[in-house]
């Protein structure tokens, strides 16, 4: 496809959006994700004592084993989020969002401003302790080209959603 | 106007036709006739209930006359009427409840005539009336005259196209004003009925071709569908049925040897593809029926089915997605198949996509001309990169070498009958991966994205590049090395995907993002 030819418009021209400057998410949205792990592991050691206590004649090789796996699941889980933490960039364009996230599986998905049906910004009870926020940017494509851009400070959050409601109104009106 | 004055006779609201009682009542006695039906089969053969015949008959009476009572309330209370004020459809409806529904016009989706049989012997059809939105999508009127509904169908659409040029209106936009005109003129036509451009209809003949060459695994996967239904709701029957056991040991004991349990075996494989052959036909003509398709000036009316016929409505608009597929016998007979994914109400895709089958390649080209706003321009077509061929060929061959390795340690088999099979098999397979490697095409012309695939039926996939909502990029950490991506493509009605791609590739994105972007044009 190297040999294709446009007569209007030249490739190389075009602004590229993979050469954007990417922001990069609050280092607290690594916490967050580190305090899910934790709890989730929580409840799963719970559960393990709660069986052991219950005498149902569980062989206690079985626990070592559970607990083993709670142990790596520790270990996992921290690597990925922090994997996942270093992951995440979002940039706004004039005329696009460009958002990206993951690390096995890096996926970057750009969302014109004009193909934006609406754009809601959240707060979780963990979100709100350690002062983050979610935007999450909706179009007529479904889950699949939703995005929710994760680990923003509130008050940028509120400013993108500003921005982007902004945008789309002065487009409707001049449709 | 003269013209809306007449057409006001559904401001007040009115109920359905009077016919509508008997619909409602037989449509209630199919469904509980359905769900009961196999406690009356069962009860019917095993001669269980025959003493309690008396309270069987007084039972049904009973629920025959509150089936009554209840459609006749139904009927009676179910009233509709267009709010011409404010521009909104409104529906009362409940059996002992009131409920009332108000649509905005703007926000309907897709208006159409739908008949099943109870509909044709009584001979009424329904209304159904799609909205956008979360909750209450889909609302029918059960029964009305077939000049009626489509009366109400023409209105319906009319005042929504009208209400969305009013709206342009508002703006004062130089462009779009002509487009305006051009839109207020297409709702002054869409009431005069009177400017259908051609018509297409589909013979019994073509439709038995269709049948025969179409995709027989469809048929096959009905009747396993059916065959395990069967025999889940009548397990218990089987199972306490002498004949049945007698049938059982006589099996037993007659086909022991290898030569007649294979003979056995060959003869039910060609009694099931036959069977399936059977199948794909019936459910071919059950569905496609007297197709009929209308092109008028604005808008695509299609007409099918048998069982349940549905009359669609289509505005190039609602359509994001055009398949245009085939099989080099169908394609030898002439015959294609256009699959349209529309915007609907919901996530599904399957509802939302209608399917014109055996269409000569003039007619389609015809169609697909009238769905694109810009004539369709030919590309230069990609492969994805040889890796993933790379990749296929090592995953069959672990596969296959995994089968001899087990075996080596089970020892099913006999090598050489192993090897007799698993060979050509791998042959086949390979050859397979082949093909579909080299089938699989993407394209981005300057108006469309098109995507080719598939070796025996094989599918060309359109997309205007207006239409696209956004894209995706995926980078899998194996393929990062090489510098390989999938590129995943969202519009409205569904994703199209595009895997194994380099990643300078990417740069026709950028020319994607530059036509989307600047591009004034309304996506639906």
């Amino acid at each position: 496809m190297k040999d294709f030819v446009n007569n209007s418009i030249d490739l190389n021209d075009l602004p590229d959006f993979e050469s954007v400057h990417l922001e990069i998410s609050e280092k607290n949205y690594f916490i967050k994700m580190v305090m899910q792990w934790a709890i989730f592991c929580l409840v799963y050691s719970l559960i393990l004592l709660a069986l052991m206590n219950a005498k149902w004649g569980i062989p206690i090789w079985i626990f070592k084993l559970s607990s083993f796996f709670a142990f790596s699941f520790v270990l996992i889980g921290v690597f990925l989020s922090f994997k996942r933490y270093k992951s995440i960039g979002y940039a706004l364009r004039q005329k696009d969002v460009i958002f990206q996230r993951g690390w096995l599986i890096k996926k970057t998905t750009v969302i014109p401003f004009n193909r934006i049906q609406h754009v809601a910004s959240k707060q979780s009870f963990l979100d709100k302790k350690l002062g983050l926020a979610v935007l999450r940017i909706y179009t007529a494509g479904g889950s699949g080209s939703d995005i929710s851009i994760v680990g923003l400070l509130p008050k940028e959050a509120l400013k993108i959603k500003e921005f982007i409601i902004q945008l789309i109104d002065a487009e409707e009106r001049t449709e | 106007m003269p013209k809306k004055e007449q057409n006001k006779l559904f401001a007040i609201p009115q109920n359905q036709n009077k016919l509508g009682i008997l619909f409602i009542f037989l449509y209630s006695l199919y469904k509980i006739t359905r769900g009961l039906i196999a406690i009356f089969l069962y009860s019917a053969l095993t001669q269980k209930l025959s003493n309690y015949w008396f309270y069987i008959v007084l039972g049904l009476s009973v629920l025959f006359l509150i089936v009554l009572v209840f459609s006749y309330l139904s009927y009676k209370n179910f009233k509709f009427h267009i709010d011409y004020k404010n521009y909104r459809f409104v529906l009362k409806q409940g059996v002992f409840t009131s409920n009332t529904l108000d649509i905005s016009l703007q926000r309907i989706q897709q208006v159409y005539v739908k008949r099943t049989i109870i509909h044709r012997i009584i001979g009424v059809c329904s209304l159904v009336v799609e909205s956008a939105g979360s909750s209450d999508k889909e609302i029918e009127i059960k029964a009305l005259s077939e000049d009626k509904a489509l009366a109400l169908q023409q209105e319906l659409l009319a005042l929504k196209a009208e209400e969305y040029s009013v709206n342009k209106e508002l703006s004062n936009d130089l462009e779009n004003e002509v487009s305006n005109a051009d839109k207020f003129e297409q709702a002054e036509d869409s009431l005069s009925k009177n400017n259908v451009e051609w018509t297409y209809k589909l013979g019994l003949k073509k439709l038995l071709l269709l049948g025969l060459t179409s995709n027989y695994f469809r048929g096959l996967g009905l009747i396993i569908v059916f065959i395990s239904t069967v025999y889940g709701q009548f397990s218990q029957f089987v199972d306490d049925n002498p004949y049945w056991k007698g049938a059982e040991e006589y099996l037993e004991q007659e086909y022991t040897s290898v030569f007649e349990i294979t003979l056995v075996l060959v003869l039910s494989f060609f009694i099931l593809f036959a069977l399936s052959i059977l199948v794909s036909i019936i459910e071919t003509i059950l569905k496609y029926f007297e197709l009929k398709i209308t092109k008028k000036k604005e808008s695509l009316e299609v007409e099918m089915g048998l069982k349940t016929n549905t009359k669609w409505s289509l505005n190039p608009n609602r359509v994001q997605i055009v398949t245009h597929s085939s099989n080099p016998l169908q394609s030898r007979l002439d015959l294609h198949q256009l699959q349209l994914a529309l915007i609907g109400s919901d996530d599904q895709i399957k509802k939302n996509s209608l399917s014109i089958p055996a269409l000569t390649l003039n007619k389609l080209l015809q169609i697909q001309n009238f769905l694109f706003s810009v004539k369709l321009e030919k590309g230069e077509f990609v492969r994805m990169y040889p890796v993933w061929l790379f990749k296929r060929l090592v995953i069959t061959t672990l596969l296959l070498g995994g089968a001899f390795f087990l075996n080596y340690f089970v020892g099913w088999f006999r090598i050489e009958l192993l090897a007799s099979i698993l060979i050509p098999v791998g042959l086949i397979l390979f050859t397979l991966q082949f093909f579909i490697f080299r089938s699989s095409k993407l394209a981005i012309t300057p108006n469309f994205v098109i995507k080719s695939e598939g070796v025996w039926f094989k599918k060309r996939k359109y997309i205007e590049l207006y239409k696209i909502q956004a894209f995706s990029v995926q980078e899998p950490i194996f393929l990062r090395k090489r510098k390989l991506v999938h590129i995943t493509f969202h519009t409205a009605a569904g994703d199209l995907r595009f895997n194994y791609l380099p990643k300078s590739y990417c740069a026709q994105l950028n020319y994607l993002l530059y036509r989307v972007e600047s591009s004034r044009q309304a996506w639906m």
